[in-house]
């Protein structure tokens, strides 16, 4: 299978800010996500703790960091979290929030032509962080 | 002493997202080993179901509004409150649906035994005292009715008024025929249950056969009090809660005047055993002669009366695990749970660090349950 393999998985106009939705890319389902900004992300929906289906799961932003006690809402549209155990991640890169690199989601290229919207076969490649 | 498989020289869990992308989903695997799952909560849909099985007195208090008190004060940060997201059925909390369990639950993970454990503890309600008996009388009569009778897998927990302990010995006398039943299950308490008071309930359950369990719940305080978040009580109420009732069943001699007794601790934790177990004899070896009854060191009641339930496990390597079982000194005491439904769940398939030798996980998720429920 060529690295580069793709293929439409829905229109343009199909997913508002802030919307996710799952589609098939080859093989693979993914969740393609549009952040509130209105880029568009796709991961892989199975969560690397214990498997949970993370299609189930939540998109939405979160808290993020404003000083010891205070809360500030943040990163919306960008979060997608397990329906289990609430674990985090940022769906631009499938990292965690909590900031273990080990623990991700994998990450699909994400490109637009004309109105369609094309997703990768193949998970982004990257290295392994130790 | 367990080794790792040989096979597995590395003790890292699958933790690349492109492996676990392609690993087995565990919802799917089929062939699965059997399972006994110790931790499985039913729930009402509301107390309202009770109505049924109290006595007229007690509609009075149903219909001025009484229900249970919610068996957690913090406010969930959570996507769906206690429960995992995707456990929550169409009508009512989740628990409360049988055919949604079975999916996804006893069906998927070949479960052969799941022991029900409720949220519900009369003894833990502060209500007034005959209204908790009867609570536990209804409770029980629900649960047989609406669970133990509807799937032989389910064993039950006879629920008790714990802070009633003569009642709780009646409801136990009065239930234990039901070969469903498995054991008595208490909630937390603001005292020790080692203390003579509750010996009804320990000598009812060892007449019977039955079990204790003890489950703990945010409605315990840890020993700073109800901390500021979530987050900590979650790391110390319930080791807390089960440390502090370990020691009082052990130190009060309830093993000595119940030799035959079995208690198993649910719920909250077991990687805490090693420091509690070398504690007790360390402290038992200076202070025995506040302790005269005691004929044995502490750890050796532990290990032949006390089993424990894993979840919520927290994430280690093989090694660890290996050496924890170790330092506990036994293959037998962990007994596997899902929790089902709650947030804070374990699969079965995946929460156990992977490299274990096949024999071991079997016994931590069969055997060891299949022994010491006599299953």
């Amino acid at each position: 299978m060529s690295v580069a393999e793709r293929s439409v998985v829905c229109q343009v106009d199909d997913l508002g800010p802030g919307e996710r939705r799952v589609v098939q890319a080859g093989r693979r389902p993914v969740i393609l996500c549009r952040s509130a900004s209105g880029e568009l992300y796709a991961v892989g929906t199975v969560c690397p703790h214990q498997g949970a289906d993370l299609c189930k799961g939540r998109f939405s932003g979160t808290a993020v960091d404003d000083g010891v006690g205070h809360y500030q809402w943040g990163l919306d549209g960008e979060v997608i979290r397990c329906p289990w155990h609430q674990w985090e991640f940022d769906v631009k890169t499938g990292r965690s929030l909590f900031g273990e690199d080990d623990e991700r989601i994998a990450t699909y290229e994400v490109t637009v032509e004309g109105s369609d919207i094309l997703v990768a076969h193949a998970p982004t490649k990257r290295d392994r962080i130790s | 002493m367990w080794t790792l498989l040989p096979e597995n020289d590395n003790l890292e869990r699958v933790t690349s997202s492109v492996e676990a992308e392609t690993a087995a989903a565990p919802r799917a695997e089929t062939g699965r080993a059997p399972l006994v799952d110790c931790d499985v909560h039913e729930m009402l849909v509301s107390a309202n179901q009770l109505r049924a099985y109290l006595p007229q007195q007690w509609h009075r208090y149903l219909d001025s509004g009484w229900t249970y008190p919610f068996f957690f004060t913090y406010g969930y940060p959570t996507d769906a409150g206690f429960a995992r997201v995707d456990a929550v059925p169409e009508v009512g909390p989740a628990g409360s649906d049988i055919a949604l369990m079975r999916e996804q639950l006893l069906e998927p993970y070949n479960v052969e035994a799941a022991i029900l454990t409720s949220l519900f503890f009369p003894g833990d309600m502060r209500v007034q005292t005959e209204f908790g008996n009867a609570l536990a009388t209804a409770y029980n009569d629900w649960v047989c009715e609406s669970w133990l009778e509807q799937d032989d897998r389910f064993r039950g927990s006879i629920c008790v008024n714990a802070s009633d302990p003569a009642a709780a010995a009646r409801e136990i006398d009065r239930r234990a025929a039901h070969p469903a039943y498995v054991q008595v299950i208490l909630g937390p308490m603001d005292s020790g249950y080692g203390q003579e008071r509750f010996d009804p309930i320990f000598a009812t359950a060892e007449r019977h056969g039955l079990l204790v369990a003890i489950h703990g719940s945010a409605r315990a305080a840890t020993a700073i009090g109800y901390p500021e978040y979530l987050a900590e009580w979650r790391v110390l109420g319930p080791p807390q809660q089960h440390q502090a009732q370990l020691v009082s069943l052990v130190f009060h001699g309830v093993f000595e005047r119940h030799p035959d007794l079995r208690v198993v601790f649910v719920e909250g934790g077991f990687s805490w055993l090693p420091h509690v177990l070398w504690r007790m004899d360390e402290n038992y070896r200076s202070l025995r002669l506040e302790l005269p009854w005691l004929k044995r060191m502490p750890r050796d009641y532990v290990l032949d009366h006390v089993r424990f339930t894993t979840q919520p496990m927290e994430s280690m390597p093989a090694a660890h695990f290996l050496q924890l079982l170790d330092q506990i000194g036994s293959d037998e005491i962990l007994l596997h749970a899902s929790d089902y439904p709650h947030w804070d769940f374990d699969d079965a398939n995946r929460v156990l660090p992977s490299g274990l030798p096949k024999d071991l996980v079997r016994k931590i998720q069969y055997e060891n349950a299949k022994r010491w429920y006599r299953l």
